[in-house]
């Protein structure tokens, strides 16, 4: 009798085989599928040819809409399923605790840090982020991992779980700018108020240059020469690199014009080694 | 709406402050089908056309348009400057010597400057470009005396480095003069100037004219069309067949809505509005009112002109980055040679990008150099827009 009634239980527990219709649990998923991949590709494409401002926003939302598009399938397909109970339900979740447990822990980690990641937003689609050595655009942020274009054009995957354990640098944060960074490394004989001057009109003159942020050059003086650093912002980020190249270039020109004469980084480097 | 030779203003209206410059809105039709064209836009691939049909214009010659649309494009502006600048004048002692005039860009007329030399005032002429990073500038080399005319501000600087020192090297020299000063800027270029060197720390609020509306358009317009040589000549819709510069009674006010359509697609600036307005002009090829839907009574003797759709003009949906930094170094700095364009413009040193902006009708030839055409500049204005440039204040 005993054993009877533990096997009624354990049927129970999923519904009768007859009464679970597939057919509706494919086109849930069939559907879900395919409404996650217009998402993914219809909002890229508008953000991308629609205003800038719209960009992030369109973009930050593709995982949002993910999420709660997978969330509802799977709170649809269970009941089909399952036979839902609260003993039910702690059968299931003791099953899957010790399956995670031993097995899926770091593919189930990345996937909460995933969730964590579309709430907490410490990166969204198009923000330029650095994790560990690895720098670039965030293309895509899926639930496990995020995928980063860098400025090599190669494509970085990163799983979430490293939300955890290592610093995340966002140089935007959702913003449509970025502060770029140029830095020159000058012999310590020079005009240093004149030069200063000069590289801030180097930023000024700049066709990138998003004018509404302020230009900044600070200097400090180092064992082996001074060193120059204009901060400024690009009106798109996307420019960044064109940005940070064409103030190196026309620097390098107005140090010259100024009789001063660049160290170069190895041997910067090199010293400070 | 009022009738066309109704004035509500007998007295030449003065300009306003730059801040409270509001460009006219469209109808409401007309945005949601803006709006459409934006969204349908989004969706079209590559570039599809260009986006001014000219052959549609070449049935009107170059001398009838002259002689129906009379050029300058300037409308009442220069009169409207003069009833602002002269009361101040005449308001001694001057409560700040400095008056600044912002203006939309695409002015081919040099406004400040023609008004300038109508009222016989000293004009202090920018260096030539060649010589502009070296030029320096002293109070000595003020020319004459009383009031001082700066016309066209962005003509003293160029960017690149080492050359915004003049542009700071005059700004300290009207300071340090003693002399009221008229300078004006145009709405780019000055909001370049504002930020990247705080210049309105040294100038008044700007001033602008009014923005020229609907009702604004159709008296210049009717007014531009009321000569000798254009006796009989009628401006009908090719749409409704409503002669739009209607002074009879039968036909009522004239067609507002036309010209509502056109000063917020033209944003309120007249000179872009001047320019759409004889691109709009046709000229029936047949004679017998083909182009027209509209059962039209036209009397013997009279010639119409055909007023089509305003075209809207969008840039196409991907267009290169290095044709935006273009038109924005031209929009501030006005006209530039290709040359003073590769130093302003680093990304276009390759390319013939400007070769294909002048052929696609987006700029256009002014002496050795290129300008925004002036037909061009709301699509521009939304193509950098878009793009999240930095923009004039208007």
């Amino acid at each position: 009798m005993a054993g009877d009634s533990g096997s009624d239980k354990a049927v129970k527990l999923i519904n009768d085989f007859q009464d679970i219709s597939l057919g509706k649990i494919v086109l849930i998923v069939i559907g879900t599928w395919l409404a996650i991949a217009a998402v993914r590709r219809v909002i890229p494409y508008l953000a991308a040819r629609g205003p800038s401002q719209a960009r992030l926003y369109l973009l930050g939302a593709v995982p949002v809409i993910r999420l709660l598009l997978m969330v509802t399938a799977v709170f649809w397909v269970i009941p089909i399923i399952f036979n839902i109970t609260f003993q039910n339900f702690l059968v299931i979740a003791g099953a899957a605790s010790v399956a995670i447990g031993f097995a899926f822990k770091d593919y189930v980690s990345s996937l909460i840090a995933g969730v964590v990641a579309i709430v907490e937003r410490p990166y969204r689609p198009g923000d330029w982020v650095k994790i560990g050595d690895d720098y670039g655009e965030v293309i895509s942020v899926g639930l496990r991992s995020i995928r980063l274009n860098t400025a090599d054009d190669n494509v970085i995957t990163v799983p979430h779980l490293k939300l955890w354990t290592d610093n995340i640098s966002n140089s935007n944060d959702g913003e449509p700018t970025l502060q770029c960074v140029a830095d020159f490394y000058v012999s310590p004989r020079h005009d240093a108020v004149a030069l200063r001057s000069a590289l801030e009109d180097v930023a000024l003159t700049s066709a990138y240059l998003d004018y509404k942020h302020a230009v900044v050059v600070v200097l400090k003086e180092t064992p082996f020469g001074t060193h120059y650093r204009i901060r400024a912002y690009p009106f798109d980020f996307r420019d960044q690199f064109l940005f940070v190249s064409d103030l190196t270039i026309r620097g390098k020109d107005a140090i010259a014009a100024h009789g001063a004469y660049q160290v170069t980084s190895g041997v910067a480097y090199s010293t400070t080694a | 709406m009022k009738k066309v030779d109704d004035r509500d203003e007998d007295e030449t209206p003065s300009f306003i402050p730059f801040a409270a410059f509001d460009p006219p809105d469209l109808p409401t039709d007309e945005r949601l089908r803006r709006w459409i064209a934006r969204f349908h836009a989004l969706f079209r691939r590559g570039q599809e056309g260009s986006f001014i049909a000219d052959d549609r214009l070449q049935s009107n010659t170059l001398e009838r348009l002259d002689e129906v649309v009379a050029p300058p494009a300037t409308g009442p502006v220069i009169d409207e400057l003069e009833a602002t600048i002269q009361p101040w004048l005449a308001r001694q002692p001057l409560e700040r010597r400095f008056k600044l005039i912002i203006l939309p860009p695409c002015d081919e007329s040099d406004i400040v400057r023609v008004w300038a030399e109508q009222g016989k005032h000293s004009c202090l002429q920018p260096p030539p470009r060649d010589t502009l990073c070296d030029a320096t500038l002293t109070l000595e080399d003020l020319p004459g005396s009383g009031l001082l005319v700066v016309s066209r501000l962005e003509r003293w600087f160029i960017r690149e480095r080492g050359c915004l020192a003049t542009v700071r090297n005059l700004l300290e020299v009207l300071e340090a003069s003693d002399r009221p000063c008229v300078i004006s800027c145009n709405s780019w270029a000055w909001s370049y100037l504002r930020t990247a060197l705080q210049a309105d720390a040294v100038m008044p609020p700007g001033m602008i004219f009014k923005p020229f509306d609907g009702p604004r358009l159709q008296r210049w317009f009717a007014e531009l069309a009321r000569n000798d040589l254009t006796q009989g000549v009628r401006f009908r819709s090719s749409a409704t067949g409503k002669d739009v510069l209607s002074r009879d009674a039968g036909d009522g006010d004239g067609d507002g809505e036309f010209f509502a359509r056109l000063g917020a697609r033209s944003r309120g600036i007249p000179w872009v509005a001047w320019h759409l307005w004889r691109r709009s002009l046709r000229r029936d090829r047949d004679g017998g009112g083909a182009e027209t839907t509209a059962k039209v009574v036209v009397e013997p003797g009279e010639e119409t002109l055909w007023i089509a759709a305003l075209d809207e003009l969008v840039l196409p949906g991907e267009h290169p980055q290095s044709a935006l930094l273009v038109f924005h170094a031209l929009l501030i700095h006005g006209t530039l040679t290709i040359e003073e364009l590769r130093r302003t413009v680093p990304a276009i040193s390759q390319s013939n990008v400007v070769s294909a902006l002048v052929m696609s009708g987006f700029l256009e030839r002014d002496g050795d150099g290129v300008r925004c055409r002036a037909a061009a500049y709301p699509a521009i204005r939304q193509g950098l827009s878009k793009a999240g440039y930095p923009k004039d204040g208007l």
